[in-house]
């Protein structure tokens, strides 16, 4: 049974609250270099607030090898890399998701590398300073370390 | 389809036909060679015990806990499964292991006793095969539950971080 797709991707925005994109911004402070292959992805984008609550901003589709996005700066956003997969024949769907808290520091890029192949999913962020600073690998935090 | 032949295969594995549900990963040990269904695969790494144990610490956590819902769908009938999935590493210099324990939340009932954390699917054990080899053991389900036994193998050689895909078991 192969994955069909067009049927994960409808599934994929079907679960992104509506299918709203992401209003991204102009300054595209984050890279994510994505090698996707028998499956659909997404990124989801949420504000979080003083309170933890989050909001959500839309999704951008990871359909590209490199998607530029803009994130604002000096805020804590919850982003949901979301991979669906589906099978015309079975009338299977599934779909699984990595999540992390990130706080984007101005000046900060960031390098998002997302894979999916062979059934098998990774995401790896970098923070990557300004003025040369010392590249960090980003930790991934779940929604739960977020303290109002 | 995929789902109920999981169902199935977790259910003879589990169930069983005459035999008590292993409560313990060491009574897992005991009882699921030989059991249907279950295989029991070994292979060598060059790699240490300790980072075998290293890559299962910080793999497992992050992609075996999990809760997966499936659905499927044919005519005539439709399928809603929800499986919680709970990894245990235990790990030192000389040994290491991993467990995955399985409990079915929706659409499947466990017709005998099973552990809090669900019935025992995979246990793996590896250790020292000589200098900077490591010997690997799986025992697991024999069918439906190739993208487990694919990421770990990766995280034991050392060729992948990737997580398995959970929503392709069955």
């Amino acid at each position: 049974m192969r994955p069909t797709p067009a049927l994960g991707f409808a599934a994929l925005l079907a679960a992104c609250a509506a299918g709203t994109r992401y209003a991204d911004l102009p300054e595209k402070n984050v890279v994510v270099r994505a090698e996707i292959s028998g499956a659909q992805a997404v990124l989801g984008v949420h504000a979080v607030d003083a309170q933890c609550k989050l909001t959500y901003e839309g999704f951008v589709a990871l359909d590209q090898p490199v998607v530029r996005v803009g994130i604002p700066a000096d805020r804590t956003s919850y982003l949901v890399f979301e991979f669906a997969t589906s099978s015309f024949w079975g009338g299977r769907r599934g779909s699984i998701s990595r999540e992390t808290l990130l706080r984007t520091r101005a000046g900060s890029t960031y390098d998002v590398r997302v894979t999916y192949k062979d059934d098998l999913y990774d995401v790896a962020i970098r923070e990557i300073p300004a003025r040369g600073g010392r590249v960090r690998d980003v930790e991934f935090a779940p929604l739960r370390a977020c303290k109002p | 389809m995929r789902s109920k032949l999981a169902w199935s295969i977790t259910t003879l594995l589990t169930a069983g036909c005459a035999s008590p549900m292993p409560q313990t990963a060491d009574e897992f040990r005991q009882m699921a060679p030989g059991a249907f269904m279950v295989q029991v695969q070994s292979f060598e790494v060059k790699r240490t015990v300790r980072e075998v144990g290293e890559s299962f610490r910080r793999r497992a956590p992050e992609c075996l806990s999990v809760t997966i819902r499936t659905t499927s769908s044919a005519p005539g009938s439709y399928q809603v499964i929800e499986t919680r999935y709970k990894p245990t590493v235990v790990a030192s210099a000389d040994r290491a292991e991993l467990h995955l324990q399985q409990k079915h939340l929706k659409g499947v009932l466990a017709v005998r006793k099973e552990p809090e954390d669900g019935h025992y699917l995979f246990v793996i054990d590896a250790t020292p095969a000589g200098r900077g080899v490591a010997k690997v053991q799986i025992i697991g389900p024999s069918r439906g539950y190739d993208v487990v036994v694919k990421a770990i193998k990766a995280w034991a050689d050392g060729s992948s971080a990737g997580c398995p895909d959970m929503t392709k078991i069955g």
